[in-house]
């Protein structure tokens, strides 16, 4: 019971996120390092598959509530079924996905209930019988070193990828949790919605014979709010070029963006621009292809996580801020590459 | 003329007292217009014209009795020189003719001397009109053809003047045949004799029309020239006369901002009286917009257009303020100037190049009015290009344009040495690196270049590092004077903690403090001349006075140069191309002389070269480390050819028209060089862009000067005048 | 309508940061700055008082230094500002801030709550939704656009796969992302007349709150040290196009980003 470990599960439309995964594989690694039992919660539609995948990944229940009520509104049912759970079985530590989901669920559940959270933690580990953990600060200029104080169950919020995946094999306990009702004042979901915003992240603008091009996935997170950013600047050579750039966006999930040169040539249209006079981003990675990072452009991407720059000129400037420099043909790394993230999502 | 037979009027008086009704109306509509006009002029700010009384009166001679100004242009030039002249002598014979309509003649100008002078002028000013009908008609030169008006305007005037012409000829012939000779004009005498047949009847009868035809039409004219465009031939001395005597690069301060309730121009009461007589002293001569790089780029920017929009709202807006200042505040608000007849994409469009005020023949000033609207888009309605806004914000909190910390503006210069004048205050120059040297990696080589050359040339140097803040000029440019006198007062402050003041130098330059190191001081002694930068002495054998400030961005220079003295900051302050240039003329430094085997033209950068008139220096450098000299572009020197990023629009996006960078560069090839010397970092980044688009970098590239010198240095390490290279170091020299 | 613009003031983005030996973070104040994902969130109850009428405020829980951060909010064009300054608050986890502001909002009066998605210096994002659990309404998170519509509150919602619209009753909590507007740049007009305009000051006892129940003391956790992680990239450079592939995917491995 007090050394109980859970993890929150994310389930989109029926479909188990990754992160859930992640975060079961070490609910149940710290629940047997610190002697209690570990858990999952799936909370959605289709939670008997999602209470299967997590069950391989080492818990030993998933407590299961299926309800479309959990699609249909934001956050207010999830927590009134978390809430109950927690105060029934009092775990010392429920994890969950520093995601909007997550932060929006844990938020909540530690206002009702008094509980004590912590987010965007990168690592965790148990020292003399206490968790400890390891979150980064200040864009990551600084790593704090936390603890828990005080008695009660404690919410945890990992970073995507935090965590890897592990699955043993196993077979959950599942035990089925009644869903709420709709809440009385809630944030109903009207409905998906990929006309608007969809547009303007997904257009890619008129080829020369004049023909729109699209991004494949046409419900990528606009630029400035985008976690990974495919970007193209002048040594892409032209709008045909921009189609490998954007076939490497659609594989990592990424937003397309672009250098100032690049639009100015009109191979993509100024919503992509990213730079001094365009868009400022700060995606958890950003890979600039064809882009020399000249001050301007630097100003607009510069305190992104992780840059990765590819680029024939081994004096281009952007070789000296970036974390993995590839001094090499686009034409030729790009495409493998694409290939190479589409065989490792596709595993 | 003595023979009352002859008189034009007639004998009795009626004729007379006609004639003086007609003259006297004339002159109270006149009189009447030109009040109005005056009035106008009033509703505008005060401004102080009145500086420099000497030098004002002294270049009025030159500008407008001697019309230099338009005889830069040679054929319509000695075409103006010769109306402009025989205008005045008709004026002042005018006053003789109407003598004569009272039955009297003038002192001197009734003289035969003044006939034959008269009758000269107007042979050659007849001559002048052909050619302008010519060049109007045939030749059709692009700036002529005006948005505003038709070329109707033009021919009144010309028709106008042809009738003054004609008739006065006529009355000279006919004055010759009905006085038997006794008149002193030679081309009137020589049509006079062949008519000589003529009976004396007849011909005073046509005397008295060619007299009345004149009087009348020259009394038109008087009506007709303050109520058309022709204006300007009353106001042009005048503009001329008032022109700007502050340093050209300076845009005017807005004193007391923060005690201020209205910011920059939207309503034309807000210009200042001398602003307003710009308008009327446009002559629509379109040379601006034949040089607007904007416009040769189809941006939507007609430099004359802003002028003479300011003068049709003048007569619109200003004029109902002389008669209600209520309707005026309620037609502002329905037909406003800034959005209305000046649009705000044309003010966005300017580089701030100074094209048009450097070539406008009547002083106008465009620049500073196209700033005024602008700062009153920025300051009052917030309203510009979207893309500003980080450059704004991050000048607040970082001091530089880019979200970068300005802890690291040292950063570059690590590895050579240079000490800041927090570790070092004892230097004697501070070398202001400006934000692009400190942070672009581009320009952070022409940075390292400079500091190189400094060294080599045993210069006591320091930098001022994260204490230097961005000098505030895009912000000024761009309208936001509230963040430019932050930012430069914040950098006064600086610089005047380190004794670069120009109170503090006389001390700091006192004998205990050589200006040059001893042992980098063997140039050619005691030559004789001191020299100057922009009129500032420096000793004879010395480069350079203790505690100067050179900046190798031209806008750093410009601001602190001319404009900080507006908020009591006065500092030595000279560009590193004036800077390198006198290193090499006083000795100081040695330089292998046509080191550089390339092909070089050179781009004059507007903010040293139109702003601060430095042309010189940078070709002397050029023309001593290059083999061959400077191959110059087509438009070079003070007719220089903006590169597109000055006036903040380095920050702006450029949607409209064709790219001016682009434009430069290809002009830049067209003269078959290898490479483009430069002086500017926006003019670099905007050139390396502009060599990529038109995919010339793999035969053309663009450096700075200091590049190119330090290249040449590095190659003969050995070094001149006794500052040996492993002297150079400001460590080695203290 | 009546609307709550919620505002952190964070250090410059570009200031030297620093942990005290308390574990808090140093404050300079010439360094501190509008949390710029609130500039957003400013911008946004701007436009909604343009177009709904009403009145916006601005209301920050800091140190009593933050007026001159709520005074640049101000210029912007809000109408008022309240600062929730209490020295018992220094050192208040997420909660304990949200459970402040809810009682803030509550004594101001609303009909619409604006946040920011999160704040720069902590990167959290919980404080939203907290508020929205005090006052018992629901949340509309991570709005890249917003509607107000008679008594419904629609927003386009960023989710973690492509984007919902999401509705709710008035009176509504909306936390905003940076892709619903550009802000404004104040104008000097705007400057010189947020000097005049008031900014109430709240201190706890104010709000009715324990002085046990927020600050350091009554956080969930505590930080025990913090170590500068380098902040040089890594600089890796491969050479070579043989390979270069499978070393960025290995690379995106390693960093955990795939």
């Amino acid at each position: 019971m007090a050394n109980d470990v859970w993890a929150l599960a994310e389930i989109n439309g029926g479909k188990l996120a990754s992160i859930s995964l992640q975060l079961a594989s070490k609910a149940a690694e710290l629940a047997n390092t610190l002697g209690g039992a570990s858990a999952a919660v799936a909370l959605g539609t289709n939670t008997q598959s999602a209470a299967a995948d997590l069950g391989a990944c080492g818990v030993q229940t998933v407590y299961a509530s299926d309800g479309s009520v959990y699609d249909e509104y934001l956050t207010q049912p999830h927590v009134e079924t978390l809430a109950t759970l927690i105060q029934q079985h009092q775990p010392r530590l429920v994890l969950f996905g520093s995601t909007n989901y997550g932060r929006d669920v844990a938020a909540r559940l530690a206002a009702r209930l008094g509980l004590g959270i912590e987010y965007n933690v990168g690592d965790v580990a148990v020292e003399n019988g206490e968790v400890m953990m390891t979150v980064p600060a200040f864009g990551g200029s600084q790593a704090v070193k936390m603890a828990f104080q005080g008695e009660g169950t404690r919410l945890l919020g990992a970073r995507p990828n935090a965590f890897p995946t592990n699955r043993v094999g196993g077979t959950a306990n599942v035990e089925n949790v009644p869903a709420p009702s709709a809440p009385a004042n809630g944030a109903k979901v009207s409905g998906p919605f990929g006309t608007e915003g969809a547009a303007e992240a997904g257009h890619l603008g008129k080829a020369p014979d004049g023909h729109d091009i699209w991004l494949p996935a046409a419900s990528r997170a606009k630029l400035e709010e985008a976690q990974i950013i495919v970007s193209g600047g002048r040594g892409v050579g032209g709008p045909q070029g921009f189609a490998q750039i954007e076939d490497l966006a659609g594989a990592l999930g990424a937003s397309l963006g672009a250098s100032r040169a690049a639009v100015d040539a009109g191979w993509v249209p100024y919503a992509h621009q990213v730079g001094q006079t365009g868009k400022t981003v700060k995606p958890t990675v950003y890979i600039a292809c064809g882009i020399s990072g000249a001050v301007q452009h630097k100003a607009g991407m510069g305190t992104s996580g992780l840059i990765i720059a590819i680029n024939k000129d081994k004096d281009a400037p952007i070789f000296s801020f970036c974390d993995l420099g590839i001094v090499g043909d686009l034409n030729v790394v790009v495409p493998q590459l694409t290939a190479l993230v589409k065989q490792r999502k596709g595993s | 003329m003595g023979h009352p037979a002859i008189w034009p009027t007639g004998d009795s008086a009626i004729g007379s007292v006609i004639f003086g009704v007609l003259l006297v109306a004339a002159w109270v509509a006149f009189l009447l217009r030109i009040r109005k006009l005056v009035n106008l002029l009033r509703l505008g700010q005060p401004e102080i014209r009145t500086d420099h009384l000497g030098d004002r009166i002294k270049f009025f001679v030159l500008m407008v009795l001697g019309q230099r100004g338009v005889l830069r242009d040679p054929l319509p030039g000695i075409a103006h020189f010769f109306t402009f002249w025989g205008f005045i002598i008709i004026q002042l014979d005018a006053l003789n003719l109407w003598a004569i309509g009272f039955h009297f003649s003038l002192p001197i100008i009734g003289s035969r001397v003044f006939a034959a002078l008269l009758d000269f002028f107007v042979f050659a000013a007849f001559v002048a009109l052909i050619i302008f009908a010519f060049r109007r008609l045939v030749l059709r030169p692009k700036q002529l053809q005006s948005q505003s008006h038709g070329p109707m305007d033009a021919f009144i005037i010309l028709g106008l003047i042809a009738l003054v012409l004609v008739s006065l000829f006529f009355f000279e012939v006919f004055a010759y045949i009905a006085t038997r000779g006794e008149a002193w004009t030679p081309f009137g005498a020589l049509v006079g004799e062949a008519w000589k047949a003529m009976d004396l009847g007849t011909a005073a009868a046509l005397m008295s029309v060619s007299w009345w035809a004149n009087v009348l039409v020259v009394l038109a004219f008087l009506i007709y020239i303050p109520n058309s465009k022709h204006l300007h031939l009353l106001a042009t001395p005048f503009n001329v006369f008032f022109r700007n005597y502050n340093p050209k690069g300076a845009l005017q301060i807005i004193p007391n901002i923060e005690e201020r309730e209205d910011y920059g121009v939207h309503k034309v009461s807000q210009f200042t009286w001398k602003q307003l007589l710009d308008g009327y002293a446009c002559t629509e001569c379109g040379r601006c917009n034949s040089v607007c790089p904007a416009l040769a780029t189809d941006k939507p920017l007609w430099p004359k257009e802003i002028i003479l929009a300011v003068k049709e709202e003048l007569f619109a807006a200003g004029g109902m303020m002389l008669v209600s200042a209520q309707e005026a505040e309620e037609r502002a608000k329905t037909q406003p100037m800034v959005g209305g007849l000046i649009a705000e994409e044309s003010l966005w469009a300017c580089t701030n190049c100074g094209a048009c005020v450097e070539i406008c023949p009547v002083s106008i000033e465009h620049v500073q009015k196209i700033d005024d609207m602008r700062r009153y888009l920025v300051m009052e309605e917030s309203s510009f290009p979207q893309e500003v806004v980080p450059l704004f914000n991050n000048l607040e909190r970082n001091a530089n344009p880019w979200e970068i910390s300005n802890d690291t503006r040292a950063d570059w210069a690590k590895a050579l040495n240079v000490p800041t004048l927090a570790e070092d205050p004892d230097v004697d120059v501070l070398y202001w690196v400006g934000c692009m040297g400190s942070f672009d990696q581009r320009n952070q080589k022409v940075a390292t270049a400079f500091a190189k050359v400094m060294q080599h040339a045993g210069v006591r140097f320091g930098i001022l590092g994260p204490e230097e803040s961005c000098t505030g000029d895009p912000a000024r440019r761009i309208g936001n004077e509230y963040l430019w006198q932050m930012l430069a007062q914040q950098n006064i402050e600086v610089l005047n903690g380190y004794g670069f003041g120009k109170g503090d130098s006389e001390a700091a330059g006192s004998a205990d403090k050589p200006a040059i190191a001893a042992d980098a001081h063997s140039g050619p002694d005691g030559s004789g001349d001191s020299h100057s930068y922009n009129g500032v002495g420096v000793p004879p054998g010395r480069a350079y006075n203790v505690k100067t400030v050179v900046a190798t961005c031209p806008h750093c220079f410009n601001t602190i140069k001319n404009e900080y003295p507006q908020l009591g900051g006065d500092f030595e302050v000279v560009h590193h191309t004036e800077f390198i240039d006198r290193l090499i003329s006083s000795g100081q430094l040695k330089v292998p002389q046509g080191f550089d085997l390339r092909k070089l033209t050179y781009h004059d950068p507007c903010f040293i070269g139109r702003w601060n008139d430095v042309y010189d220096e940078p070709r002397r450098v050029l023309n001593v480390i290059n083999s061959n000299g400077v191959t110059e572009m087509r438009r070079n020197r003070n007719r220089s050819f903006c590169c597109g990023g000055g006036g903040g629009r380095v920050w702006m996006e450029e949607k409209i028209g064709k790219r001016i960078n682009n434009t430069r560069v290809q002009e830049a090839l067209e003269t078959g060089a290898d490479a483009m010397a430069a002086a500017c970092p926006f003019c670099i980044t905007m050139f390396e862009d502009g060599i990529k688009a038109v995919e010339a970098q793999d035969r053309f590239g663009v450096e700075d000067i200091a590049e190119i010198l330090a290249r040449a240095l590095e190659a003969q390490p050995v070094a001149a005048g006794g500052a040996s290279a492993t002297s150079s170091s400001p460590e080695a020299n203290a | 309508m009546k609307i709550v613009i919620c505002m952190k003031e964070t250090p410059s983005t570009t200031a030297e940061k620093r942990f005290g030996p308390d574990m808090r973070l140093e404050r300079h104040k010439e360094d501190a700055i509008i949390n710029p994902f609130d500039e957003y969130t400013i911008e946004e109850g701007l436009r909604q008082q343009e177009k709904h009428g009403g009145e916006t405020i601005v209301l920050c829980m800091g140190p009593a230094t933050a007026t001159d951060t709520i005074r640049k909010a101000l210029a912007m064009g809000t109408d008022r500002g309240v600062l929730v300054t209490d020295p018992a608050l220094a050192g208040s986890d997420a909660v304990a801030t949200a459970r402040v502001l809810a009682a803030a909002i509550q004594k101001i009066g609303f009909d619409l709550v604006l946040f920011g998605s999160a704040a720069a210096d902590s990167y959290g994002g919980i404080v939203p939704s907290a508020v929205a659990e005090f006052l018992d309404l629901p949340l509309l998170s991570f709005a890249t656009k917003l509607d107000i519509d008679g008594g419904t509150a629609k927003i386009e919602r960023q989710a973690e796969i492509g984007y919902n619209a999401v509705e709710t009753q008035m009176p509504a909590i909306v936390s905003v992302m940076k892709s619903i507007n550009e802000p404004r740049y104040p104008s000097m007009k705007g400057i010189m007349q947020s000097k005049k305009k008031p900014i109430d000051t709240m201190s706890l006892a104010d709000l009715g709150i324990e002085a046990g129940q927020v600050g350091a003391g009554a956080s969930g956790e505590k930080a025990l040290s913090a170590e500068k992680i380098t902040t040089q990239r890594k600089g890796e450079i491969y050479i070579g196009n043989d390979g270069a592939a499978e070393r960025v995917v290995a690379f995106l491995v390693e960093q955990k980003v795939l």
